[in-house]
């Protein structure tokens, strides 16, 4: 909208944003702000971002940037003050339109902490199986083969697929797991339905490094098998984000600062916050 | 003490005469020899054994529930009361009994300042930067309240707090504000040893980046050592000269932090090594790949 | 290919968390439980005395050492002795059948109450929990202004209409109890409710999925519900005795503790014995009771209990390799 686009001019368009693919996810002029009315803080003005199918957009900045609010609005958790997100071209509107229960049943969301994302009561086979369940409950069509059986093989599967062996997992506690193997949980829940496009929020910023490898190869595997799914990853840590994004978007003070293809926006940062994050992660 | 495994022996053995020499040129702060640790039968700590001396930086580094926080805990005596100590711990020049808690209590604030991981939580919600950074200086030392202010006034400006934020509460400091304020905390009795737990985790790259060269550069000026935890090895190189690297309770490598970087020996550091290699961003690949 | 229809069927059942993956059948995961209470000397205690009450409630339906209406107009307030082991009362009846009766009675109260103060109790706190603010608020105001009646003046305020029946002695017990336990279960229900597990559950469905998954149905009120319940059910006794002295209780005709303590305590200096069973009988059945509660929370609570989780976790092995093998 109005002269926010100044500065970032430049790559607002990038290569990567042009090329390819269907727009699955579309933000316009997202606004948004919080707080009392005294203290009011002005958290997104003027956003829009695209999600392509097949791609992986990671959206980085610092805390307070507003990239998770950002992200949290695209994928119907939160509501903005204005603008419009669209899904497959549908206006999301409201928590019972059509179209953001179609966003419910074909996106997978990892939220930053595994062990509050988790129900610590229940075991891991059976918050992964909570994803079908729900799937189950709302759409007959989504899965095909019949009874227990079925939901316990998708379940498998998950487990199979982000690394973790599922006679040992099925029945394990978020409690008796490592931060890496419960996030891993969460991962396998978000993609056990087989969404078409998954939100990552800062899936690494609870847990130590070893963790965070084995969740990178998790992401890695994910992409691999499921190259059509959209991935929308919300980071601070630019070494994964370099290892896993096609597209990066930068986010600082609730504007973009710039967007560009991954490896382009690295080698060659154009806004001075671009460089200052490039800087502090490389130590 | 239970010293069993002949293996082991060897090993802690091997560690001491790594860290001898060191320790030979410097005054001593910090002396733990052959901590064992046990809570409800389970062993968090086994035989560790490490000095710091005057002005050093020591890491260490291990993954997460490798007995980085315990070690903490056992050295300031905060462990629970459940848990059974083995081992000496001398503390600038006190030999300390587990359990004495007059005497860690005595040297917590005043001979050892802690920053903790997590500022929101470490800072108490109802008191002032000023009372909360002024708290050690109340309980160890007996100042008029307008010295007391002066000198945080002073802390608040080495840490790079701005005078009009003394009277704030943490609840409307930033993330980066608050850390500020807890080093500020650790720092204001001028301890000879800081000990840093994840002082880091729960920041972006650039705040963090900006609070450990703070921390270094006041440890430095106030020529205290530091005992730095984290389980980041980028964090680590910056901060530290010397580390050592934890893993199920037993100190399992120590040495110098980039030759250790550059070298691991146990495949367990080597593969937090790699596992911090991987996830570190590579733009410059002459910075990374030595 | 299955039907719709088919798949309806299906979402029924794991509605009601029948078999699903990672789910340990519900016999297994009952006899871990109650092992791990057994385990426990405290548990222990409880489960002894639970038995025995419900044993005793049970059999005096086909037996006791005398009828209920059996007088020995001869033997008023005799003391125990092979005839009557627990003594006569003054009107020369059996104590250990009335209290054997009265049992019976007990147990029945003490059930309605704690359904009564379930439901009761859930439904206010789905209320000061709700999401419009308004509901939520009014909600709090008149749970904070009804938690002020006390148990006594409510069941004289039904007496009043209704006469003297258990039906009142339940109504005003599950009010208030009922009350209480919104209370004290609110801040958990809406921690649960603002906590990332629901939010991860709700952004997976909608309208009806939340319901499904709704905070109430959220397992980390469970070790609430356990104590309050089982509190509510030991409190109900001692409120039947207290109401049954009062006049507004069960009505004379029919065995309770409550009754036989209210005919006993009359002559209690007298004939101090015939006070003790009713009341050594109310003491250990609501201590049991209490410590029922913190012992189902510490054992069926798989956060709390290792045992569960270790079958847990054998189930989630097991399954696969019968699966493997069939």
């Amino acid at each position: 909208m109005r002269e926010t686009n100044e500065q970032t001019a430049t790559r607002k368009r990038g290569p990567a944003e042009a090329s390819g693919g269907t727009v699955l996810l579309a933000a316009r002029g997202i606004c948004k702000s919080f707080g009392t009315r005294a203290h009011r803080v002005q958290a997104l003005r003027d956003v829009d971002m695209d999600v392509r199918e097949g791609e992986c957009v990671a959206v980085i900045g610092g805390s307070g940037s507003g990239k998770t609010t950002l992200t949290r609005i695209m994928f119907g958790l939160d509501t903005a003050d204005a603008g419009t997100v669209r899904y497959r071209g549908g206006l999301l509107a409201g928590p019972r339109s059509a179209v953001m229960r179609q966003l419910r049943l074909e996106s997978g969301i990892v939220f930053q902490n595994p062990f509050t994302s988790l129900d610590p009561r229940w075991s891991a086979g059976r918050s992964i199986a909570e994803g079908l369940v729900v799937h189950a409950a709302r759409s007959g069509r989504r899965h095909s083969a019949g009874g227990g059986e079925a939901i316990d093989a998708a379940v498998r599967g998950a487990l199979a697929m982000v690394g973790l062996d599922p006679d040992e997992f099925i029945g394990r506690y978020p409690v008796d797991m490592s931060g890496g193997q419960a996030q891993r949980v969460a991962i396998a829940r978000a993609m056990v339905a087989q969404p078409r496009i998954m939100l990552a929020d800062e899936p690494m910023s609870a847990v130590d490094v070893s963790g965070r490898v084995q969740i990178l190869d998790a992401l890695t595997e994910i992409r691999r098998r499921q190259p059509h799914m959209a991935m929308v990853i919300v980071s601070h840590d630019l070494g994964v984000v370099q290892q896993l994004a096609d597209r990066i978007v930068v986010l600082h003070d609730g504007r973009i600062e710039e967007t560009g293809a991954t490896g382009d926006l690295l080698a060659n940062p154009q806004s001075a916050y671009t460089k200052q994050l490039i800087a502090a992660a490389a130590w | 003490m239970n010293r069993t495994d002949m293996a082991q022996d060897a090993m802690t053995q091997d560690v001491d005469a790594a860290t001898r020499p060191q320790l030979a040129t410097s005054g001593e702060i910090l002396h733990v020899r052959d901590l064992s640790v046990q809570i409800a039968d389970k062993t968090v700590l086994n035989d560790v054994t490490l000095d710091i001396g005057a002005n050093e930086r020591v890491g260490l580094i291990g993954a997460s529930g490798s007995g980085k926080s315990m070690l903490v805990k056992a050295i300031t005596g905060l462990l629970p009361r459940a848990a059974r100590v083995d081992g000496d711990i001398t503390m600038g020049g006190t030999q300390l009994q587990a359990g004495d808690d007059a005497a860690f209590a005595a040297l917590r604030g005043r001979y050892v300042g802690l920053v903790f991981q997590n500022p929101g939580a470490a800072l108490n919600p109802v008191l002032s930067v000023e009372q909360q950074v002024g708290l050690p200086l109340r309980l160890h030392y007996d100042l008029d309240a307008g010295e007391r202010r002066d000198r945080v006034m002073t802390m608040l400006e080495r840490v790079g707090l701005p005078a009009s934020l003394a009277g704030s509460y943490p609840h409307e400091l930033s993330g980066g504000q608050q850390q500020r304020a807890g080093i500020a905390t650790a720092l204001i009795t001028s301890p000879r040893l800081i000990i840093a737990d994840e002082p880091t985790t729960a920041l972006d790259a650039i705040v963090q980046r900006s609070i450990i060269d703070l921390l270094v550069s006041l440890v430095e000026s106030a020529g205290a050592s530091m005992l730095f935890i984290t389980h980041d090895f980028a964090v680590l190189s910056r901060a530290t000269t010397r580390c050592m690297v934890i893993d199920r309770g037993r100190i399992i490598e120590t040495g110098d932090t980039t030759a250790l970087l550059r070298d691991p020996r146990e495949p367990q550091t080597r593969s937090l090594v790699n596992a911090a290699k991987t996830l570190t961003l590579n733009v410059n690949p002459e910075h990374h790949h030595a | 290919m299955t039907s719709v229809s088919d798949d309806g069927k299906r979402s029924k059942r794991f509605g009601r968390g029948g078999h699903t993956t990672g789910n340990v059948p519900l016999r297994m995961r009952f006899g871990v439980i109650i092992r791990s209470m057994w385990h426990q000397s405290v548990g222990r205690f409880a489960l002894i005395v639970m038995a025995c009450w419900i044993a005793v409630s049970l059999l005096s339906l086909f037996w006791t050492p005398y009828p209920l209406l059996y007088t020995d107009g001869g033997h008023a307030w005799a003391a125990p002795s092979a005839a009557h082991p627990l003594g006569t009362d003054g009107v020369g009846a059996d104590v250990l059948s009335w209290l054997m009766a009265g049992s019976r009675t007990n147990l029945v109260i003490a059930l309605l109450t704690m359904l009564v103060s379930a439901v009761i109790g859930l439904a206010c706190t789905a209320v000061m929990i709700s999401g419009r603010r308004a509901l939520a608020s009014a909600g709090v105001v008149v749970v904070d202004a009804l938690i002020a009646i006390p148990t006594v003046l409510l069941a004289l305020l039904f007496a009043v209409p209704f006469g003297t029946s258990i039906s009142v002695i339940v109504a005003a017990c599950g009010m208030t109890y009922g009350l209480n336990m919104a209370r004290i279960v609110k801040p958990s229900a809406s921690l649960a409710a603002r906590s990332a597990y629901v939010e991860a559950a709700r952004a997976m469905g909608g309208e009806r999925v939340a319901r499904v998954f709704s905070p109430i149905s959220c397992p980390r009120l469970s070790p609430v519900l356990a104590v309050q319940l089982s509190m509510s059910a030991g409190t109900s006794i001692l409120a039947e005795a207290g109401l049954t002295y009062l006049g507004v209780g069960v009505p004379s005709g029919v065995p309770s503790w409550g009754h036989t303590l209210t005919t006993s305590v009359r002559l209690i200096s007298v004939y101090p014995l015939t006070v003790l069973w009713p009341g050594l009988t109310v003491t250990l059945v609501v201590t049991a009771l209490y410590l029922l509660g913190d012992t189902i929370r510490d054992c069926a609570d798989p956060l709390a209990n290792v045992e569960l989780r270790k079958l847990a976790a054998a189930v989630g092995r097991q399954t696969h390799n019968t699966g493997a093998d069939a």
